[in-house]
């Protein structure tokens, strides 16, 4: 019996958070004499393997996201980041062969909403070195877009709509030795999944297939530099991998980006 | 008494009916033989490997000079090593026997093997020998026949079979029924694809025999065994066929019969049921047949007829019959071909290369014959309607119909633009109805 992905989302989720529970709050150097609020900005790209059909069939999911959100720092070491935003979703390759006529997504990208929360906890210091562990989830809820079908003797369109869910989760430390920036390093369990539904309509014909896929890899190692030329201002600079394991066994890697901007006071 | 003799009386037309429409597609080029032996045998119709090549690998540990040595020795020249799998591309020399160097290589104790640099193929273009007859499958202007005067089609007038083969070649899950004058049950391009020896409903045994051939040209040309190199292929290259006999050896046979048969078939697993026979009259037991069928989720494609007259029945059944017209190598409209608002699509009906029966064919002659006619034409789309059901195995009849409906090409839009009573939405297209449409921005 396959385990569901979400569950085992949560069940990693749960453990990032008992490792942060354990860790001695009382350890941490950093602490808040009051709450701080802190705007965010963020780009985030990424081009994801995806599997859909039994795990049998693979695609790409791109997504392109700018948020805005807020990061407060709530208890001592601990802070918490809302975001919303926009996002920029391609799912072509997608194939629904469960429609009355078969449809092979190109359409390239589609807009939809996204909204999220994060989660950081400052573990220690140690010399130069922080380690915090950090989760983040973000849902995507495609706009529906109809599109129209050609090529055949009576007119046809389909409606497609996709949503997605992003789960990353695990530790980062950050070299703090230098003046201005501080190169980090990540690796976390990541996990997206989601479904894109598209209807179809021809003539008398009706048909509607559901589609659910999930990423191919488990796991990011993620790796940047936070810039941070005073106190009213930082920026982050993000890039990662995601390998995942080809059809065959042999090893593939995924890449995404971010950029994030924010503003402590 | 009155009643009975009525109903006698009916059945006495239909009868008539179904054999002058049988009689007149006998009277077409049904069975007329026209590939004496030698035909290609298998292999021969293209040449199985690269001419004057070889592939050579040696031992793991066999030197660099001894190698070489081996080369020199048999005057090979080295074209290129395939560097990750250790094996050496070599011509010999021009004239040179290919199986000679294979096997003086084959004796050498430090070559582990050699063989020919074979050809492989496309999977999608089957490999039976007679294949390139068929322009209805794959029309590229060829020569339809071996006798001279053969005439040539149009490039592209064809079903696009290659192309939806691409995306499925059926499956054994689906089967089609025949119903007709049987099936040559040991022809060796039907008998591996028969469910069963099915059912005779005119001699009533379970041995639905072909003592006719229009049926067994009508299985073939929608399942018979495919890329077998033998013989022609078929549309649904894995559907399974199961022979229903309800037309005697003239080809006729009474309406309760025919529609015995459409109930044994729906009862015994056929998801599709092809009906390549026909009369000018209506028969309401044949329409009662055809429902209880389609409502059993089995599609029914029918022969419009080839008296160039009205639609005949159960074609002309409209709401449950899926009824077929006849094209040319032309795509033109065959002039047989009965007209009416009930047609659906069309499909190749002309000069149609098809499995005949053995026992039927002279011993100068292959068994397999041209013919023509819509009940040919059916055939075509009984199998598409098997590839169809075999990929969306949820789909019922009525989707099924839609979609050649939709996805047919409308080949004479020059004349008669949209739907029309000849050919109905167009000839059928097996790339436009399998494979997925790409959604563009």
């Amino acid at each position: 019996m396959a385990f569901p992905a979400h569950r085992c989302a949560a069940a990693a989720l749960a453990s990032a958070l008992a490792v942060i529970a354990a860790a001695n709050p009382a350890s941490a150097q950093e602490t808040a004499s009051r709450p701080r609020l802190e705007p965010l900005l963020d780009l985030d790209y990424s081009a994801r393997a995806i599997a859909w059909d039994e795990k049998e069939r693979f695609s790409t999911l791109a997504k392109a996201l700018l948020s805005a959100g807020v990061r407060i720092e709530w208890l001592k070491g601990w802070r918490i980041s809302a975001l919303v935003g926009l996002n920029m979703s391609d799912w072509s390759g997608l194939i629904f062969r469960s429609l009355p006529f078969s449809v092979e997504d190109q359409a390239g990208s589609r807009a939809g909403l996204s909204a999220g929360a994060g989660l950081e906890n400052f573990i220690a210091r140690l010399g130069s070195w922080d380690f915090k562990v950090e989760g983040r989830f973000m849902v995507s809820l495609g706009f529906k877009k109809t599109l129209p079908l050609s090529g055949l003797n009576e007119a046809g369109e389909v409606d497609m709509q996709g949503s997605w869910m992003h789960l990353r989760a695990g530790p980062v430390v950050t070299y703090r030795g230098f003046e201005g920036f501080s190169p980090f390093l990540g690796a976390s369990f990541d996990r997206i999944w989601g479904s894109v539904t598209m209807d179809e309509s021809v003539g008398d014909l009706q048909g509607s297939e559901k589609k659910p896929v999930s990423g191919r890899g488990w796991a990011a190692l993620s790796g940047g530099i936070l810039w941070e030329p005073g106190s009213a201002f930082g920026l982050g600079w993000e890039v990662s991998v995601y390998p995942y394991p080809k059809k065959g066994g042999s090893p593939g890697f995924d890449f995404g980006m971010s950029l994030k901007a924010f503003f402590p006071f | 008494m009155k009643r009975l003799t009525r109903r006698n009386a009916f059945l006495g037309l239909v009868v008539l009916a179904v054999a002058a429409l049988l009689a007149a597609a006998r009277a077409r080029p049904i069975g007329v033989m026209e590939l004496p032996r030698p035909c290609p045998a298998p292999g021969q119709a293209e040449p199985a490997y690269v001419e004057g090549q070889i592939l050579v690998k040696f031992k793991p540990q066999t030197g660099v000079v001894v190698r070489a040595a081996a080369f020199v020795a048999l005057e090979t020249r080295l074209v290129r090593r395939l560097s990750r799998l250790d094996i050496y591309l070599l011509t010999v020399p021009p004239g040179e026997s290919i199986d000679g160097f294979v096997e003086i290589f084959g004796r050498n104790p430090d070559v582990e093997y050699a063989e020919p640099n074979y050809l492989l193929r496309a999977s999608v273009t089957p490999n039976d020998t007679l294949f390139q007859y068929q322009y209805a499958l794959s029309n590229t202007g060829q020569q339809i026949g071996t006798i001279p005067g053969s005439p040539r089609g149009q490039a592209s007038a064809d079903i696009k079979a290659t192309a939806g083969w691409e995306e499925t070649k059926g499956s054994s899950n689906v089967v089609i029924a025949v119903i007709d004058t049987g099936i040559d049950l040991s022809h060796p391009d039907l008998k591996a694809k028969l469910k069963s020896p099915g059912r005779d409903f005119i001699n009533d045994d379970l041995e639905a025999d072909d003592d006719n051939g229009h049926g067994s040209m009508v299985a073939g040309i929608a399942a018979a065994e495919t890329n077998n190199r033998e013989g022609i292929a078929g549309v649904a290259w894995n559907a399974r066929l199961l022979p229903v006999k309800a037309l005697n050896a003239t080809g006729v046979g009474p309406s309760d019969k025919v529609a015995e048969a459409i109930r044994w078939a729906a009862d015994n697993g056929a998801g599709i049921i092809n009906l390549s026979l026909g009369s000018e009259t209506a028969s309401n037991t044949i329409r009662d047949a055809c429902k209880y069928a389609f409502d059993k989720g089995v599609f029914i494609a029918a022969a419009a007829g080839n008296g160039g007259g009205a639609v005949h029945y159960p074609a002309a059944y409209d709401n449950t019959v899926f009824a077929v017209a006849a094209t040319d190598y032309n795509d033109a409209r065959a002039d047989f071909s009965n007209t009416g608002p009930e047609v659906d699509a069309a499909a190749p009906g002309v000069r149609i290369l098809a499995p005949y029966p053995q026992a039927l064919t002279p011993a100068e002659y292959l068994p397999y014959a041209y013919g023509g006619g819509t009940s040919f034409a059916t055939a075509h789309v009984s199998g598409l309607a098997a590839l169809i059901k075999g990929l969306k195995p949820g789909l019922t009849p009525a989707q099924i119909m839609h979609i050649i409906r939709y996805s047919a090409d409308d080949v004479n839009a020059a004349q008669l633009r949209g739907t029309d009573e000849q050919i109905g939405y167009g000839r059928i297209n097996l790339e436009k109805a399998l494979v997925p449409l790409i959604l563009k921005k």
